[in-house]
């Protein structure tokens, strides 16, 4: 029968889901709701008991409040052992208590006016205790239990019975059972009714449960996540950062907008800056360029202003920035677009103080100029006197080569000297252009008639065209560089009885920035440049292949000084060759409104 | 009559070379081992030619010149620069002193400095 009464709680686990969560709270509710349902229902026996037990007392029925005192004890104690997990247990022995203490009535008191009260409350407890079922269940149990004490009373089984009832109490009975069939009816529709109610709010909670158990484990795992990239970002930045400090370089970045990011400690140094004091200014505000003559260059022309409008790397090596005392110092200057996902985000510009590289250019290029100009001096008298010995004295045959080898080559040594001032002057630009009024006709006369041995010597065909009168702005010594180089060069390197055309023509600027001047074109029919080398024509020390088997003299120092003193001129020098004959051409731009930018300076 | 002629040069190597030289091509010629020994002879001697190098101790060629044009006369005197140093201001400066040419050392025969003094002297 025990094991009934346990199964008759109408179990929560059919229903429940495979969710062990959905299980937890079902059982909660339940327990909560019965719990504190079944404490009350106690506490208010206890009081009626105690009531019944004082009306015994005052009655004389010792024996019966003795009873009673001992079921205050057993409800008692079932009170205090009433536990949150004890719940089950203690609704069934509360059931069975009261079922045996309906028994125990009947059978000591008969079905008189005491027995009908309890009756009527047990089914009641039981209901409220054990649900619907339980409820209908213990009320038929009873019903039963009374039918076969009534039919053994009856057929004579159980004699030693006293029962003791009159019709009103029978009566009384049907009517209370009655009764509390109803209220059972009425109870379970309600219980129902509570039990869906309970059975949405559980399964509600159940799924509010599950996704905040998802949540939690989605949220536990992008945490992980997020702290896993944190600290590679963190090793990451902290490499970047030191890579950023340790270059020697200034750093500065800023956004697509130009508002500084992030500058290096050694543009901190520099500037005398402190990186949070500029961290979102404009880099414009901030740095300012100078262009060589120490005027500011206009914002748009930086380099770093540049890569924003370009969104192209840039590099400058002619700019100075000027540091905390305000000293300028040329820099190189990088800048390149920092891109996130093929987009432009912001840039990053890199510097470097060339003051001491360019101090160190300076004093080579001052030793080879001051070295070269003292062994001039000497050089000049081993030239001179054995010009005049060769002419003085009275030599035999070899002695007269001998003389002829140590003029030429001292002549070719000045010549070489000659060659590597030029070029070093021309590279330190440490002279003026000193622009006058011209006739490249005139210039180019006196070259032939310096070379015209050699071209009689090689019966070579010279031929000057000219288009007019041409007058030119420019500087004599460097447009003398440059015609001397073209035209001995086409005379030097082409065969005997070839032919050497120089013609002179002028070119109108097209508008106010091109500014007309002067082509020279000299044409050979010489032994022609190697396609293969015509890229590097115009670098130091170069001579092409067949050039160099060719018995030509040459320092490979011509073409280089030429292209330096055309690009000081501003102009630009084109080629084409092959074997057969080389033709160059030559702009000169005339200078006419020139103002040299070392000459303001002086000033 | 033979032209006079002064060579004003520091080194001496240079100096009798080309002293010799112009001697040979009938010059009268008179040498100077600085720039004040050569400015005394030019006042007082006032030479048809004056080959003159820059780079001199006491006193150097432009200052030389410079106190030279000073004296009357002396615009007759045809004067060639004869260097091997020198930068295009310089080249300025000294023209504005009536120089005439500015022949660098290195890159002139002997025969050629004898044949540009003497197309200057027939220009005059």
């Amino acid at each position: 029968m025990l094991h009934l009464f346990i199964d008759m709680k109408p179990s929560k686990s059919n229903n429940t889901d495979k969710k062990s969560s959905f299980l937890a709270i079902s059982q909660l509710v339940d327990t909560s709701y019965q719990e504190r349902f079944l404490k009350r229902f106690i506490f208010l026996i206890i009081s009626i008991v105690l009531i019944q037990t004082t009306y015994f007392i005052f009655n004389d029925t010792l024996m019966q409040a003795a009873f009673n005192c001992l079921v205050l004890v057993g409800l008692w104690v079932s009170l205090l052992v009433l536990k949150k997990h004890s719940y089950e247990l203690t609704s069934s022995l509360v059931i069975l208590l009261t079922l045996s203490l309906v028994m125990f009535s009947v059978l000591t008191t008969g079905l008189g006016n005491n027995t009908i009260f309890w009756f009527f409350i047990f089914p009641i407890i039981a209901t409220f205790l054990k649900g619907k079922h339980g409820g209908s269940i213990w009320l038929l149990i009873l019903v039963l239990i009374l039918a076969t004490m009534f039919v053994g009373v009856d057929l004579g089984y159980i004699q030693v019975l006293e029962i003791s009832y009159d019709a009103s109490t029978f009566q009384q009975l049907i009517l209370s059972i009655f009764l509390v069939a109803i209220f059972i009816y009425f109870y379970q529709d309600s219980l129902d009714q509570k039990a869906i109610m309970l059975k949405e709010k559980e399964e509600k909670l159940a799924s509010i449960y599950t996704r905040l158990q998802e949540e939690i484990k989605r949220r536990e795992k992008i945490g992980e996540t997020l702290e896993q990239n944190l600290e590679a970002l963190g090793h990451k930045e902290a490499r970047d950062l030191a890579l950023l400090q340790s270059i020697g370089e200034g750093v500065i970045a800023t956004d697509a907008s130009g508002e500084i990011i992030m500058i290096n400690s050694v543009v901190e140094k520099m500037f005398n800056l402190y990186e949070k004091d500029v961290l979102g200014k404009s880099y414009s505000e901030t740095f300012t360029l100078y262009n060589e003559s120490g005027n500011p260059i206009p914002p748009s022309q930086s380099p770093l202003r540049q890569t924003i409008d370009k969104q192209e790397p840039q590099k400058s090596d002619r700019y100075f920035y000027r540091n905390y005392n305000g000293q300028p110092f040329p820099a190189v200057i990088t800048a390149s677009p920092i891109l996130l996902d093929g987009q432009h985000i912001g840039v990053v510009e890199v510097f470097r103080d060339i003051s001491e590289e360019k101090a160190i250019a300076k004093a080579k290029d001052e030793f080879i100029s001051l070295a070269s100009h003292q062994l001039r001096t000497p050089l000049s008298a081993i030239k001179w006197y054995a010009e005049r010995l060769l002419k003085t004295l009275k030599l035999n045959s070899k002695d007269k080569e001998y003389m002829q080898t140590i003029y030429e080559d001292s002549a070719r040594m000045s010549g070489l000297l000659s060659d590597y001032l030029n070029v070093s002057r021309l590279e330190l630009k440490t002279e003026n252009l000193n622009i006058a009024k011209i006739n490249p006709e005139d210039v180019i006369k006196n070259i032939l008639k310096d070379l015209n041995p050699l071209i009689k010597d090689k019966s070579l065909k010279v031929e000057t065209k000219m288009s007019g009168t041409i007058n030119i702005h420019t500087d004599s010594k460097l447009l003398d560089m440059i015609a001397q180089n073209l035209i001995s060069n086409a005379v030097k390197y082409t065969p005997e009885n070839g032919q050497v055309t120089i013609s002179l023509s002028k070119y109108s600027g097209k508008d106010s920035h091109l500014q007309g001047g002067l082509v020279m074109n000299v044409e050979d029919t010489g032994m022609g440049i190697p396609e293969a080398e015509q890229s590097k024509l115009f670098t130091k020390l170069f001579r092409a292949k067949n050039a160099l088997t060719s018995n030509v003299e040459g320092t490979g120092l011509g073409l280089y000084t030429m292209k330096a003193a055309i690009d000081r001129l501003g102009g630009i020098v084109w080629f084409d060759s092959k074997p057969g004959g080389t033709s160059f051409a030559v702009t000169i731009p005339d200078m006419k409104d020139f103002k040299d930018v070392k000459t303001d300076e002086e000033e | 009559m033979a032209q006079k002629i002064l060579i004003a040069e520091d080194n001496t190597s240079l100096l009798n070379v080309l002293a010799d030289t112009f001697t040979d091509e009938g010059f009268d010629v008179k040498k100077a081992v600085d720039g004040k020994e050569a400015l005394d002879i030019a006042k007082s001697w006032m030479p048809d030619v004056i080959l003159l190098d820059i780079l001199m101790p006491n006193m150097d060629g432009k200052e030389m010149l410079t106190e030279f044009r000073t004296v009357d006369g002396s615009e007759n005197t045809i004067v060639i620069v004869l260097t091997n140093s020198g930068n295009s201001q310089q080249v300025l400066d000294l023209l504005s002193l009536e120089v005439s040419d500015y022949l660098t050392k290195a890159d002139w025969e002997l025969e050629d400095i004898v044949k540009k003094v003497k197309e200057r002297l027939a220009d005059r």
